[in-house]
C-alpha cells in the first residue's frame, strides 16, 4: 500500500539529544562555510557496521563530505546502533558538538535523520538525507512507469501501472502532486497526454490532451501550469491559469502561448519566485536557453558561456542558478548563474533536477544497457551512483 | 509498384477499440483510473483562430510573445490552413485497422527535422493515397536517435512528425485526417549506437488507418 507507507514515512524519527540545550559548536569549531564548504569535509565515521555505514557514508558523501579513517578527519561520528541508531558528533579534538539517540522509523530512517543533524551541525543548512525523489523506469519494450524512493533509491515503489510510456514526472511546489507524460491511447490511438497525479489519493486528471504532443507539465508556486504543446503547428510554450480545467477549455481558449517557433521548445522550468519561466530553444540554428516573464513577452536569452546545445533546464529552489544537460558529443550536466554567464560543467550525465539545498542535483547516466541515476555535489563535484533499479531509470525528479 | 497496398483483409479487432488505461492498476494501491473525457470525435468547429504573436517590434529573440497580454487563443492548423480542429487528438472510429507496413519510412539528418529532397517522392505517394481514399486516416509518428536528450527529443521527434504533416497538406491531404506523434527516442528500430543504427532510428512512419474489410453470415440454400 503506497499511501501507508508515505504516511508511515512521515511519521518521521524521533530525536533524544543527550546534551539537552547544548548548540553545535559549542567548544570546538563545526562552521563549515565559505570557501571551505566547496571542498570536501573529511569526516571520521566509528562504530558502525552494515546498512546504518553504509547510508551515513553514503549521505555524508552526497553532501559534500569524504569518509576518511581518523587520523585524516577533522570531524568524527562516533556511535552504535544497539536497536536504535545512537551518534555523537565532535571535531578531531574531542569537542562536543552533539550526541543522540534517534527512535522511530527504520534504521535507515534514523541514519538518516543522523546525516541530516551532522550537516547541520557541520555547516548551519538543512541535509536532504530524508527527501525522496521520482523517476521513471522501463519496465519492458515499450513500458515505463513512474517511480517514487528515498533519494538514495531505497524504498522503490510505482507510482503507475499503465504499461505504456512516459515522459518527465515533476513534483508540484507544495509536492502534493505529481505531473508526468503518458502516451495514453484513446480513441484508437496514442496521444501524448499531461496527468495530474494526487499523492495521497492517487487520484487522477488529464491536464492536456490537444492534438500532437503534450508535455511539460511544470506548475508554479502561484498555480500556473507551464505545458509545451504542438497543437498551434509546431512544439511551443503554452501557460495554464491557476485552476484551470483541460476538461472545461478543449479548445485551449484559455491558455497563454508563450512563443511561437518552428523549434523544438524543451524542458519548462520556473523561477522559484514564479516570475519567470525558463525553457531551451533554438533561435537562428543556435540551441539556447531562454526565460519569458510569467505574464508573456520577449524570449531573453540566458547565456550559457562555454558549452553547446544546452537543454532540460532546470531552476534551484534558491533562484540563483540554473542546471542544465550540454550535448557535446556526450552529455554534460553543467550549471550557470540563472542571470546566465559562465557555464561550469559539474558531472557527466544529463537532465538534472536540484535538491531543496540548492547544492546536489541528481541526473541520468547512460551505462551499457541501462540508465541508471546519480547525484553530484556541486561545489566539490563530489559523484555517487544511485545504486540500480531493476530497469532502465532515468528523468529523476527531487522532492523533499 | 513500389508502396503498393498490401491490404490484408484481417477483421484484427484486437488492434482496436478503447483500452482503457488506469483500470489495470490493481496492484498500485490508491492509483485512480484516468478519467473518460469528452475530448475527441465531436468537435467540428475549429478553434479560434487568432494570430500568433506579432513580432514586428521585437527587440529579444524571434518567435517571442512580445504582447503578452491577454490569452492568444492560436489555431494555427498544420500547414497553417483552416481545415479542421487542431485542438482534438485523431480520433480512429472502432471499424478501422492500423496498418503500419504499407508506406516506407522517411529518414532525417541528424539534429535536422528537414524533410531529405530523396523522401519527398514517397510523402507524394502517401498524399496520393490519402486522396484517392477519403475514409483513410493518418498518423505520422517521429522518432529519433539517442543523441539527443530525451525531452529535447520528445520536441524533435515532433517537430519532424509534424514536417512531414505539414508537406501532406501541402500536397492536398485535409489536416483532420492526419496526427502527429512524437515518441523521442523511445522506440528505436535498431538498437546499438552506430553510425547505421542511427540513420536508421532518426525516422518517420506513417501508420494507416483504414476501414476492416467486413464479413457478414450469408443463409446457404
Amino acid at each position: 500500500m503506497v499511501w501507508c507507507l508515505l504516511v508511515a514515512s512521515l511519521l518521521g524519527v524521533l530525536i533524544d539529544d543527550s546534551y539537552a540545550g547544548a548548540a553545535p559548536g559549542g567548544g570546538g569549531n563545526f562552521q563549515v562555510v565559505g570557501d571551505a564548504r566547496n571542498k570536501l569535509i573529511p569526516v571520521a565515521l566509528e562504530g558502525y557496521t552494515g546498512e546504518v555505514a553504509s547510508v551515513l557514508k553514503f549521505d555524508l558523501e552526497v553532501m559534500g563530505c569524504k569518509i576518511v579513517p581518523l587520523d585524516d578527519s577533522a570531524f568524527v561520528v562516533k556511535g552504535k546502533v544497539d536497536g536504535s541508531v545512537v551518534g555523537a558528533l565532535t571535531d578531531k579534538a574531542g569537542n562536543p558538538g552533539f550526541n543522540r539517540r534517534y527512535s522511530g522509523g527504520t534504521l535507515r530512517d534514523q541514519a538518516h535523520a543522523l546525516s541530516n543533524d551532522i550537516i547541520q551541525a557541520l555547516t548551519g543548512t538543512p541535509g536532504i538525507a530524508s527527501t525522496r525523489i521520482l523517476f521513471k523506469m522501463k519496465t519492458g519494450q515499450r513500458s515505463e512507469e513512474v517511480y517514487l524512493s528515498d533519494y538514495d533509491g531505497h524504498g522503490t515503489v510505482a507510482l503507475t501501472n499503465d504499461k505504456t510510456l512516459v515522459s518527465a514526472p515533476r513534483w508540484s511546489p507544495d509536492h502534493s502532486k505529481v505531473f508526468y507524460t503518458t502516451w495514453l491511447k484513446r480513441g484508437g490511438i496514442e496521444n501524448t497526454t499531461v496527468i495530474q497525479q494526487n499523492m495521497k489519493t492517487g487520484e487522477r486528471e488529464v491536464m492536456a490532451r490537444y492534438r500532437g504532443l503534450n508535455t511539460g507539465g511544470a506548475m508554479s508556486p502561484q498555480g500556473f501550469l507551464a505545458l509545451i504543446l504542438s497543437r498551434g503547428g509546431s512544439p511551443d510554450v503554452y501557460v495554464a491559469p491557476p485552476g484551470w480545467k483541460f476538461m472545461d477549455d478543449l479548445n485551449g481558449q484559455n491558455l497563454r502561448r508563450m512563443c511561437v517557433t518552428r523549434e523544438e521548445e524543451n524542458g519548462v522550468t520556473w523561477s522559484p519566485d514564479g516570475q519567470w519561466l525558463c525553457f531551451a530553444t533554438r533561435a537562428n540554428g543556435k540551441r539556447m536557453l531562454v526565460k519569458v516573464a510569467a505574464q508573456g513577452g520577449n524570449m531573453i536569452r540566458i547565456p550559457t558561456n562555454g558549452v553547446l546545445n544546452p537543454s532540460e533546464p532546470n531552476w534551484s529552489p534558491d533562484g540563483k542558478s540554473i542546471a542544465f544537460t550540454a550535448a557535446m558529443g556526450g552529455f554534460n550536466v553543467c550549471v550557470v548563474p540563472s542571470q546566465g554567464g559562465a557555464a561550469t560543467v559539474v558531472a557527466a550525465g544529463e537532465a538534472p533536477t536540484w535538491a531543496p539545498n540548492s547544492r546536489n542535483l541528481i541526473f541520468t547516466r547512460r551505462g551499457v544497457n541501462k540508465r541508471q541515476l546519480a547525484i553530484v555535489d556541486v561545489p566539490t563535484k563530489q559523484v555517487k551512483i544511485v545504486p540500480a533499479f531493476a530497469g532502465s531509470a532515468s528523468q529523476p525528479a527531487w522532492g523533499n | 509498384m513500389r508502396g503498393e497496398l498490401y491490404i490484408k483483409t484481417l477483421t484484427c479487432a484486437a488492434l482496436l477499440g478503447f483500452v482503457g488505461m488506469g483500470c489495470k492498476s490493481k496492484d498500485t494501491a490508491g492509483l485512480t483510473s484516468i478519467p473518460n473525457f469528452a475530448g475527441t470525435g465531436n468537435n467540428g468547429g475549429g478553434g479560434t483562430n487568432t494570430t500568433p504573436g506579432n513580432n514586428g517590434n521585437n527587440t529579444g529573440l524571434p518567435g517571442g510573445n512580445p504582447g503578452g497580454n491577454g490569452t492568444n487563443t492560436t489555431g494555427t492548423n498544420i500547414g497553417g490552413t483552416n481545415n479542421g480542429n487542431p485542438n482534438e487528438p485523431l480520433s480512429i472510429p472502432e471499424n478501422f485497422q492500423e496498418q503500419r507496413d504499407v508506406f516506407e519510412r522517411v529518414h532525417f539528418d541528424y539534429d535536422s527535422s528537414e524533410l531529405r529532397p530523396g523522401d519527398r517522392e514517397l510523402v507524394a505517394l502517401v498524399a496520393q493515397h490519402l486522396i484517392q481514399n477519403p475514409q483513410h486516416m493518418l498518423l505520422v509518428e517521429g522518432h529519433c536517435d539517442e543523441r539527443g536528450t530525451e525531452e529535447y527529443n520528445l520536441s524533435l521527434g515532433e517537430r519532424r512528425a509534424l514536417t512531414v504533416a505539414e508537406e501532406l497538406v501541402r500536397l492536398g491531404v485535409a489536416a483532420e485526417r492526419l496526427g502527429t506523434q512524437s515518441l523521442g527516442e523511445k522506440v528505436p528500430l535498431s538498437e546499438g549506437s552506430t553510425k547505421t543504427a542511427r540513420a536508421q532510428n532518426r525516422r518517420g512512419e506513417f501508420v494507416l488507418f483504414m476501414p476492416m474489410t467486413g464479413v457478414v453470415e450469408l443463409p446457404q440454400n
